[in-house]
């Protein structure tokens, strides 16, 4: 699906700079995008923006032929159950599920239940090596391994768009590249588009495309 | 290409479920103590509820019950117009009706009095001096030659399996020959053939056991503690010769239109006719102003629980933020979040609640027992007896007021979750979940609350009930709560800007603790209920008490008191006979003696006690207080006057308490009529005096008038006061009282101080039930203190590790948390003792006086509120101990990285 960006624009406060200013680009369907920049620039807003979980001051995002500002709350969330995956930095798993309940949440939520969920989350574990783990609560994983718990909750239920903010930020070298080649791997699988942000120079150089912001403005 | 964005976001019933038990459930049970605090926060107000108006209920219905199940199906019923008892000459017009109507008129004449049991002695104590227990037993008298009819009127009276009377005559000729209700008969071993022995007015009379009843119809009067003779026996034992209580009637429906008349055209102007239901409605009237306090107090702790719920579950949305956002990303749906979050508080609500109900019937044997002495000690002639009878409904409305409580304090928690933006799941944890108060709003409405209140308190009584003074109790600590964020912001403001500079670094805790103002306006709030609570129940036993003493001290100036067990115990049966006063007065160090005669009475159809007694003693030993502040010695004497010279119109003078001048809207001046049997005794109100030993009220009358009017009182004595001569000890005089008195006359003698204590015994057991109300309410309060205090600290994770960083040492990471605690006792203790001044004057002034009709002058207590500030910052220190040592254990690395 093709992702268009048209004149974004954030605004906190009125007193204050806008934390994104005048923002246009276009992602091809399927594509690997990178988000670098330092600290403050903006790029969590650009992300919040793109998965509507925040609303822009001006301008637009434009999911093929919709532009997802003008959804209802109701679409807005039905748009996040089907279409969106997103993985944290600091994983966000829920705590009190087991990794087979995080991964089959969503799922749950988009009305496929019992054995069928269960059989597909076990063979996502099994792509990500973690199939052994299913019954284990997060708390009892490594960093790397929560991860790529998010990665496979992320994208289990085929969205359309997946949005990484600093999925590395958190683990080790080893761990962060053994999250890279997962996410880009099953990615690739189902033709997801992924957007991510990150401040590895490395990281984003192995990504299909890079967009460079500062202080609020794209930059390349 | 386009998006689909279609179908429903809402998601089906088992998927829900799955969600409800994998998150909520489990969350519940991951922080054991949390969820735990917040079962007794709920289950403790529900206890209470329960078992506070279980016992009221219990006790009242007992009362009723007695009333009805000795009525059994008579429809009509004579009695006195004024006095408990009337002359059985009115039976013979009566059975002569009856056989007029082909004895279609069923006429059941009764006496009702009261004994107490006395313990058999064992055969080594054989010749021990019998000592009456506090067991009260109903005595009732039916005419046994009629004894079908007995039974016509209590068709459910049946006989324990083998224990009915062989020989109904013995009943008659018998000496002594009595019938025993089921209960007794099973507490004492007693069967048909058995003697046992009772104390009935002064002496100990031993009875046969002719038959059991079973606990239903007549038998189940006092729930089956009682003793029923034929009149010919039980006159005598009571010293009422020819006298009756009532007299039951049926009357076939189709005959009352001409029997009634008839019947009207018979009696005298001292007997009435009245359905019987009319005596159990004048009881429950007397106890719903008791019930009613009882439950808007109680309700007080439940009010306190639905703080606790709302800082529980903010406790909640608090740690859940971040799964709650990431459930948002994810595509849940606000609405069910909302509602996954209700569920829990429901489910915790219903588990409070039940658990509340157990311990409220744990409860309730104990608080049983005090409701029911309270009453009898408040509400004399009563008696109840009956077992617990919790009302089938009770259960399912403490459970209802639980479920309640807890979707009011989790209301606004989990519309909170309603704000949380999908973004917070991407910010790190710890962040706080602010809500902008708008304090002004808040103020504004607390303000109005609190002057509707004051303006509430001034609405007369409904139907005696003072409705309008408990919504003010509760606008008023509904509009202190409202008021409170205004005041926290604006203090925290200036305490901000002139804390000394070597004080500065506590500026953390004042910024934390008005940075999350929700909650701590939200827990001072709690507290303040608590306390206002406290210290306003406090405030009114502390002033009742030092009034009781005071009243004490002035009205009770006799040396010595004496009156029959029966008397002391039931407060209603028991007579002194003559001969025992003249006893008294033949003891040579025997100065005088009043021999007073206590009357349960009817004013207007309601109860109040109509005291006669000797004028001339009143006036030379008397010292009661008069509302206008006349002497006392002026307003007797006057009286006194009176009786011996009635005025132009032939009227005579009463003396009359507060209460019964509240209650029939009096002043001096008024007359007052009392039916008798040689005509109507018109008085004048000479005085009205302060009195607390009764709340249906007195009427004192001149002994010598009202004998004039109703001879049937001579000899009569509920009690002496007995003045000793000037340099004679009170000891020493009850020494020899106890010498001249025959042995068989067992009297309670006691010195001034004695009952002075005595007094004072019975005024703190009518308020133990209050305690319980009190320390229940204070628990909870401090449990809503810790639940905030770790929210507080949750939410300011961030800033704890900040302030570590900064070079804070880990004792002043502590003092800034205590700080909190600190501040939070202070406010909500400092409005607390504010409140409860004013719902002291409400309670005081308005619930009391509408209620019970005396004045109690308001007594400030500094110790009290000293001691209330010094309980609750303690509590709120120690409470604060665990969060401090969290915030101490913040971990600093982990949050400045999530930073």
């Amino acid at each position: 699906m093709l992702i268009q960006v048209q004149s974004l624009s954030k605004q906190y406060q009125v007193n204050q700079p806008p934390v994104l200013q005048d923002i246009s680009f276009t992602v091809p369907q399927g594509a690997f995008m990178a988000l670098m920049g330092p600290s403050g620039c903006g790029k969590s807003t650009l992300l919040h923006l793109l998965g509507a979980l925040d609303i822009p001051t001006s301008g637009t995002v434009q999911l093929g032929d919709t532009v997802i500002s003008t959804f209802t709350a109701e679409q807005l969330t039905v748009f996040r159950q089907q279409h969106l995956g997103f993985v944290f930095q600091f994983f966000n798993l829920l705590p009190t599920l087991t990794v087979l309940e995080n991964v089959t949440l969503p799922l749950l939520l988009n009305g496929i239940k019992g054995q069928t969920s269960k059989r597909l989350a076990l063979d996502w574990l099994d792509k990500v090596g973690l199939s052994h783990r299913a019954t284990a609560l997060p708390p009892q994983l490594s960093g790397g391994e929560q991860q790529r718990v998010a990665v496979v909750r992320a994208l289990i239920h085929q969205p359309q768009l997946v949005l990484a903010d600093e999925p590395t930020g958190n683990l080790d070298s080893v761990s962060g590249q053994a999250v890279m080649r997962i996410l880009r791997q099953l990615a690739s699988e189902q033709g997801t588009t992924i957007i991510m942000a990150t401040h590895s120079e490395e990281l984003a150089l192995q990504t299909d495309t890079i967009l460079r912001l500062k202080d609020g403005v794209l930059c390349s | 290409m386009f998006l689909k964005v279609e179908g429903s976001s809402s998601i089906g019933w088992q998927q829900a479920w799955q969600l409800f038990v994998q998150w909520n459930w489990r969350s519940a049970l991951a922080t054991p103590w949390r969820t735990s605090l917040t079962v007794l926060g709920i289950a403790l107000g529900v206890a209470v509820v329960f078992a506070m108006n279980a016992a009221t209920w219990s006790a009242m219905d007992s009362f009723k019950a007695g009333v009805a199940t000795v009525a059994g199906e008579s429809n009509w019923e004579v009695t006195s117009t004024a006095l408990p008892t009337m002359d059985e000459t009115i039976l013979s017009p009566l059975y002569a009706l009856s056989a007029k109507n082909q004895q279609q008129l069923t006429v059941a004449p009764v006496l009702e009095g009261q004994a107490l049991w006395v313990e058999q002695p064992t055969k080594k104590s054989e010749g021990a001096v019998l000592v009456p227990s506090a067991e009260v037993i109903t005595l009732l008298g039916y005419d046994m030659t009629q004894q079908q009819q007995t039974l016509d009127v209590n068709p459910a009276t049946t006989w324990v399996q083998g224990q009915a009377p062989t020989d109904w005559f013995q009943l008659l000729v018998g000496k002594n020959a009595v019938l025993v209700g089921e209960r007794l008969a099973q507490r004492h071993g007693l069967q048909r053939g058995s003697t046992f022995s009772v104390l009935i007015n002064t002496s100990i009379q031993r009875l046969t056991v002719a038959g059991v009843l079973q606990a239903t119809g007549v038998g189940g009067a006092s729930g089956g503690d009682c003793i029923i003779a034929d009149l010919s026996t039980l006159q005598p034992l009571l010293n009422q010769p020819k006298q009756l209580s009532r007299v039951s009637l049926i009357i076939p429906k189709r005959l009352e239109s001409t029997v009634l008349p008839k019947i009207q055209e018979i009696l005298p102007k001292t007997m009435h006719l009245q359905p019987p239901k009319r005596r159990g409605e004048k009881i429950d009237q007397l106890l719903k102003s008791y019930q009613i306090n009882l439950t808007a107090l109680s309700l007080i702790a439940l009010l306190v629980g639905a703080f606790l719920i709302y800082n529980t579950l903010n406790v909640v949305m608090v740690r859940r933020k971040p799964a709650l956002a990431t459930l948002l990303v994810m595509g849940t749906p606000k609405q069910l979040l909302q509602g996954l979050l209700l569920a829990e508080a429901t489910l915790l609500g219903a588990v409070g609640s039940v658990l509340g109900l157990g311990l409220g019937f744990a409860m309730l044997s104990g608080m049983s027992h005090a409701v029911t002495q309270t009453l009898q000690a408040i509400y004399t002639g009563v008696s109840g007896g009956g077992g617990l009878t919790v009302p089938s409904w009770l259960p399912w409305v403490s459970l209802a007021l639980g479920m309640m409580t807890t979707w009011v304090g989790a209301y606004f928690p989990t519309k909170e979750a309603l704000n949380v933006q999908p973004a917070e799941a991407v910010r790190p944890q710890g962040s706080q979940l602010k809500t902008q108060l708008n304090t002004g709003k808040w103020l504004k409405l607390g303000v109005g609350l609190v002057v509707c209140s004051i303006l509430l308190a001034f609405v007369p009584p409904v139907d005696g009930i003072p409705l309008f003074g408990y919504i003010a109790t509760k606008a008023l600590l509904l509009g202190g709560a409202f008021c409170l964020p205004w005041i926290i912001q604006h203090s925290m403001a200036y305490l901000q800007q002139t804390l000394p500079t070597r004080w500065v670094w506590l500026q953390p805790a004042l910024g934390l603790f008005a940075g999350a103002l929700n909650r701590t306006a939200t827990a001072c709030a709690s507290v303040m209920v608590a306390i206002a609570l406290l210290v306003s129940l406090s405030l009114l036993i502390g002033s009742f008490r030092s009034s009781v003493q005071l009243w004490v001290l002035q009205s009770l100036k006799a040396d010595l008191f004496i009156q029959p067990y029966t008397h002391e115990m039931s407060r209603g049966g028991g007579r002194l006979t003559q001969s025992t006063i003249e006893l008294l007065r033949h003891i040579p160090t025997v100065e005088a003696v009043d021999n007073f005669l206590e009357l349960d009475a009817l004013y207007e159809g309601t109860p109040y006690k109509l005291g006669l007694g000797r004028m001339d003693l009143f006036a030379k030993y008397g010292n009661v207080r008069f509302i206008n502040g006349e002497p006392c010695q002026t307003v007797v004497g006057r009286t006194v006057a009176l009786a011996a010279t009635p005025d132009v119109a032939g009227r005579y003078g009463a003396i009359i308490s507060e209460p019964f001048a509240n209650k029939h809207r009096l002043s001096q001046g008024s007359v007052l009529q009392f039916p008798t049997p040689k005509g109507v005794l018109a008085a004048v109100v000479q005085g009205i005096y302060f009195d607390y030993a009764s709340e249906q009220g007195y009427v004192i009358l001149p002994r010598q008038l009202y004998e004039r009017f109703d001879t049937s009182i001579i000899g009569q004595n509920t009690s002496a006061s007995v003045y000793v001569k000037a340099g004679t000890n009170a000891d020493t005089v009850k020494t020899a009282i106890l010498k001249v008195l025959p042995p068989s006359q067992l009297l309670s003698v006691r010195t001034n101080q004695q009952l002075r204590q005595e007094v004072l015994r019975v005024f703190d057991q009518t308020f133990a039930i209050t305690y319980v109300m009190q320390f229940v309410a204070l628990g909870i309060a401090l449990l809503s203190v810790l639940n905030t205090l770790w929210t507080l600290v949750l939410e300011a994770q961030r800033d704890f590790a900040i302030l570590k960083v900064l070079g804070f040492s880990g004792l002043q990471v502590r003092l800034v948390v205590l700080m909190q605690a600190l501040l939070l006792a202070l406010f909500g203790g400092g409005s607390g003792l504010l409140m409860g001044c004013g719902l002291a004057v409400i309670l005081i002034h308005v619930l009391n006086y509408q209620s019970f009709g005396w004045t109690v002058p308001l007594l400030w207590s500094w110790s009290l509120a000293w001691q209330t500030m010094l309980g609750v910052c303690t509590g709120a220190l120690l409470g604060g101990w665990i969060p401090a040592n969290l915030a101490v254990k913040s971990p600093i690395v982990q949050v400045m990285r999530e930073q």
